[in-house]
């Protein structure tokens, strides 16, 4: 059994070395897990009103509620692109402006008009814009701020300093936007076509296979937004077949691995303010809320994240060999068992899917173990205040900070001093040995022809 | 002397806020109500200013080594019953389903797609817009045609906007 540390020092700058895709992406979600938990809680709690019959869905209470949800998770894409920009270290406000303008109601009417009548859009007349739907998405605003990232340096190269302070953001909003939704933004979209096309061709083959590969690799299509492709094809078959078993089951399946990952980490975690927030994570993931035990817990903890692909397989297989079938959309997680109710033997293998999806999760997990986060992560994602003894300890260290710096800038100063008396010696010689007063020496002169040298 | 002030102003924006109250009707909120069915060659008012009359529906089979490929071709006129320029966009939006899926549009085999985003004055009249839509079976469809109400007043109770259904058979 792994033992479960806790990162700090020398431990963190070798981490930092080996940065890879999932840190950058665990870096960029870190600052922004405190809303979508928030977000995430009210989501479920506006579903389980809606579920017991406290309020309707046509209620003007439904809309404010769902808005408290769904609000933080429309304009993800804002959020993200700030704290993309502060990994890639571009301009934050230029990156939320950017992603602003992909959720700009205008834009986004025009794409779901366009794709709704089959035109075409185009740019200039000329250039095909794909449709792309950019609310509560992922990886699209990170590519483009990853863009963003890198052509900033370089328009800061071409941009003369006096025009700088107008042309900059005008041809990094200008290029960045364009950049995105001609070919940054399609990107995914391309790739969740392709991947619709491929469960699809699958499902003629092996209807068993597919909730297997999507319970498995659920985490990895919401991380791409790849998972609105099968939209869909879920709502095709429910309308055509009556129930749904190309994508409810799997991602249900792997929702609640997600919850099993969590509660395990929550238990075997030492610090009280990662328990609760990985338990309040497993929770919302067992009402099909996952983001922040997905991007909170799963992949900057990385083991996690195996151990849910594992569980969510394991359970996507059940869901295939019995045959589970969705009779209704909606959000994949417990209260999703409403969907699942007739016939009885289809509620009873959904919840048998559930439990393997939990347990094997959960045990996978604490049997695996994990390196937990540094007590400043934990902070930033739990949004915890600073104790007071952690507050006595930075204000001595800064004071000692302040103290050497005092000290250096004092001997700084001495230096200084000596450097302009010396200078006002040579001067003095220099005049004198313009005037005659001072007959020149083999020294001085080297010295004078190294300045000269130096000058020239 | 800023507490008594303070006291004084909020006593005062309390008075006024009970006399608005007191005094003042109970406003009835009102809409237009559109219609939730309709027919062809009718003219529907969908919301406040757009109507639109279906003129004509007619399947073809663009592929003869296909003939199961079928597409609806769907044509009506649009009155912009506003006092300013419009396009279709924004206005209102037709869709259409089958057996309860969403039909893919197609706008390959229409007369003239630019129809669609060409601008209208306000009371003028757009004649022979198409659009058309891949037919899943023969079955009937139903045309949607959503105007721009996001919100619709029935007894002054607020309600969610909806579109305005035509049910059409496949020959």
């Amino acid at each position: 059994m792994t033992k479960t540390e806790t990162l700090s020092g020398k431990e963190m700058l070798v981490e930092k070395k080996k940065f890879n895709v999932f840190d950058m992406i665990g870096g960029i979600f870190k600052p922004i897990l405190i809303v979508i938990v928030g977000a995430g809680v009210l989501q479920t709690l506006r579903d389980i009103l809606v579920q017991t019959g406290a309020i309707s869905k046509v209620s003007s209470s439904y809309i404010f509620l769902d808005g408290l949800g769904s609000a933080a998770f429309y304009f993800l894409p804002i959020f993200l692109a700030i704290s993309s920009a502060n990994v890639f270290k571009a301009t934050p406000y230029l990156a939320a402006a950017v992603a602003a303008f992909l959720l700009f109601p205008n834009i986004t009417n025009l794409f779901s008009w366009a794709n709704s009548v089959g035109w075409n859009l185009t740019l200039f007349g000329k250039i095909p814009i794909t449709y792309v739907k950019y609310e509560s998405s992922v990886l699209p605003i990170i590519l483009i701020i990853f863009f963003q990232s890198k052509i900033e340096p370089l328009l800061k190269k071409v941009i003369p300093d006096l025009l700088r302070s107008i042309l900059f953001p005008v041809l990094t909003l200008f290029i960045t936007c364009l950049a995105g939704i001609i070919i940054l933004g399609p990107l995914g979209t391309w790739a969740g076509d392709g991947l619709a096309f491929v469960i699809t061709w699958i499902n003629g083959l092996a209807p068993w296979l597919v909730p297997t590969l999507v319970g498995a690799a659920s985490p990895f299509l919401v991380i791409t937004g790849s998972h609105y492709s099968l939209f869909p094809v879920a709502t095709q078959n429910l309308a055509q077949l009556g129930y749904d078993t190309v994508l409810m089951p799997g991602m249900m399946a792997s929702n609640i691995a997600l919850a099993g990952a969590s509660f395990a980490v929550a238990i075997r975690a030492k610090q009280k303010s990662y328990k609760s927030y990985c338990a309040s994570s497993g929770l919302t993931s067992f009402f099909g809320i996952s983001q922040s035990s997905l991007y909170g817990i799963a992949i900057p903890l990385k083991k996690p994240l195996i151990t849910s692909v594992i569980g969510g397989g394991i359970a996507g297989f059940y869901a295939g060999i019995s045959g589970i079938q969705a009779r209704s959309f909606s959000t994949p997680g417990l209260l999703s068992l409403v969907g699942y109710s007739s016939p009885t033997s289809n509620l009873i293998n959904a919840l048998i899917c559930i439990v393997i999806a939990f347990v094997a999760t959960f045990i996978l997990t604490f049997l695996a173990g994990f390196q937990e986060p540094s007590r400043e992560t934990v902070r930033e994602l739990t949004g915890e205040p600073i104790s007071e003894e952690e507050k006595q300890e930075i204000i001595e260290k800064a004071e000692e900070l302040e103290a050497a710096a005092r000290e250096a800038e004092e001997a700084l100063g001495d230096a200084s001093m000596e450097v302009t008396r010396a200078t006002i010696a040579r001067g003095a010689t220099r005049l004198g040995e313009t005037t005659g007063l001072v007959s020149p020496t083999e020294d001085e002169t080297g010295e004078e022809d190294d300045q000269k040298g130096g000058d020239a | 002397m800023k507490r008594v002030c303070a006291l004084l102003l909020l006593l005062v924006c309390l008075l006024s806020v009970s006399a608005c109250g007191k005094g003042g009707e109970e406003k009835v909120f009102t809409s237009f109500i559109p219609p939730k069915t309709a027919s062809v060659h009718e003219d529907i008012q969908v919301d406040e200013t757009n109507h639109i009359t279906i003129v004509e529906t007619k399947t073809i089979t663009p592929n003869p080594d296909k003939p199961d490929e079928k597409i609806l071709i769907v044509t009506y006129d649009w009155t912009n019953g506003s006092d300013k320029q419009k396009v279709t966009h924004g206005s209102f939006l037709l869709t259409a389903k089958q057996d309860g899926a969403a039909l893919q549009p197609n706008l390959k085999h229409v007369d003239d797609k630019f129809l669609l985003v060409k601008p209208i004055q306000g009371g003028e009249t757009l004649e022979g817009i198409q659009q058309g839509f891949e037919l899943l079976s023969d079955n009937e469809v139903t045309l949607s045609i959503k105007g721009n109400m996001q919100v619709v007043f029935v007894d002054g109770v607020p309600k969610g906007g909806y579109p305005v259904e035509v049910s059409i058979s496949i020959n």
